[in-house]
């Protein structure tokens, strides 16, 4: 004998989000950093910066933010209004 | 009932082994069986909620999946539930949903942190919500249950599969359930849902980021400003996030007759509030001086404290009434308590 049973996953439309038009080339370009305050990752953007102000005359936008918070809004419409690109800095 | 149930139909064998074999293999469960969740049962408890299946409740991080009506009574089926206990848990996924308590954080975080849902009002009483001896412990089934539908939400529709997306080093044993009810018939303070705005005959459920729950004996002892010290000792352990991140609301556990021992003493609650957060303190050359500095630390006058204000220090009254033994919940820090009406 068969029994039904009804999935206890989410279900529903996807988001649509549309993606961020690629940056294929670094030279000149504003570089927004989101440093969520973890050291490993400070020694990581660190070189970043350096590669990238040095190689690439790129400016970075440097924001840091406490750990297992999300970025405020400001930080972010800042991020959005100048930068090219951003490197968001993930776990630890 | 206003909508039609849209979630997905399995077809197995009939039987309980199946079920669960089924759902474990799936990765639906917390490790413990589950009620199956037959369209009967799911369709019995929406029909008694009298509310439309479809709504959307909120959205759970980090996936955002949505958590209608039916999402939820399917995961409450699940965690054995009674119908009446639904109102309860969609009110404490509103206030999981408020920004501050940053469960996008809790979910993810390798911190040990799950969501504890302190019940206060009227409902304590209509469902049976254990306020009293054990109310942390097992034995009640709107405790455990509530809790568990909670947690199995988290993970069936946020998406906190342990491991790739909750991170936690260790977890906590709270993280099958943690749901318990303030004693405001034995307490001489105000209950918790009124100092935070809300009327005695309303039911409100308050959800606090909690890291652990650590045992304070206040026994052998009667002097209000000696157990003062032990709580305030234990609220101030440096290894918690309450003292590394102090953005939390450490929350703090006692039985009804400390309440009234302290107020025998001539302590409001916030009398006992301000001498807790001022004997908590630590200075700050006993942290790991990289914490310093990195500014993780919330550093005054050379000494860290657990919160950053004596009134984000939260006292609940609820277990025996005997002042033998306070619980501290030290919090996740970077999380706010939020409540909600039920």
């Amino acid at each position: 004998m068969a029994l039904t049973i009804l999935s206890p996953l989410a279900e529903g439309e996807e988001a649509e989000e549309a993606l961020a038009s690629p940056v294929h080339d670094l030279n000149g370009k504003v570089i927004g950093f989101i440093d969520n305050g973890w050291w490993s990752l400070k020694v990581t953007l660190r070189k970043l910066q350096e590669l990238f102000e040095q190689r690439y005359n790129a400016e970075i936008i440097w924001k840091t933010k406490r750990a297992a918070t999300a970025s405020p809004e400001e930080a972010i419409q800042d991020l959005a209004d100048k930068a090219d690109m951003v490197i968001c800095g993930l776990a630890n | 009932m206003a909508g039609a149930i849209r979630s997905s139909i399995i077809e197995m064998e009939d039987s309980f082994e199946a079920v669960n074999d089924y759902a474990y293999k799936k990765g639906w469960t917390d490790g413990l069986p589950i009620v199956p969740p037959t369209e009967e049962r799911v369709a019995a408890m929406i029909e008694a909620t009298g509310l439309d299946p479809q709504e959307e409740i909120v959205r759970i991080p980090p996936a955002l999946g949505k958590a209608t009506v039916e999402k939820i009574v399917v995961n409450a089926v699940m965690a054995g539930c009674l119908p009446e206990y639904v109102p309860v848990i969609i009110a404490g996924l509103r206030a999981m949903g408020e920004a501050e308590f940053n469960l996008h954080g809790i979910q993810t975080t390798t911190n040990p942190v799950t969501p504890a849902s302190i019940i206060n009002g009227p409902v304590r009483k209509s469902l049976d919500i254990n306020c009293g001896p054990n109310c942390l412990g097992q034995g009640w089934r709107a405790n455990a249950t509530i809790g568990r539908a909670i947690r199995l939400l988290l993970l069936n529709v946020g998406g906190g599969v342990p491991g790739p997306v909750d991170k936690a080093t260790h977890g906590q044993p709270g993280k099958y359930t943690l749901c318990f009810g303030e004693d405001e018939e034995g307490s001489v303070w105000e209950p918790l849902h009124v100092e935070r705005g809300f009327r005695p005959d309303q039911s409100a459920v308050t959800v606090v980021g909690v890291a652990e729950t650590s045992h304070i004996s206040t026994a052998r002892t009667r002097d209000a400003r000696e157990i003062l010290m032990l709580l305030a000792d234990n609220l101030g352990r440096i290894g918690t996030n309450d003292m590394n991140q102090g953005g939390g609301n450490p929350t703090i556990v006692l039985a009804s007759g400390h309440a009234g021992l302290f107020q025998a003493a001539g302590y409001s609650k916030t009398d006992v509030k301000r001498v807790l957060y001022e004997n908590s303190s630590v200075p700050v050359d006993r942290f790991p001086e990289i914490r310093v500095q990195l500014g993780i630390i919330r550093v005054e006058n050379g000494r860290v404290y657990p919160a950053k204000r004596a009134e984000d220090i939260i006292l609940v009254v609820a277990g025996a009434s005997e002042p033998y033994h306070a619980t501290c919940m030290h919090t996740f820090g970077s999380t706010r308590a939020q409540t909600v009406a039920i």
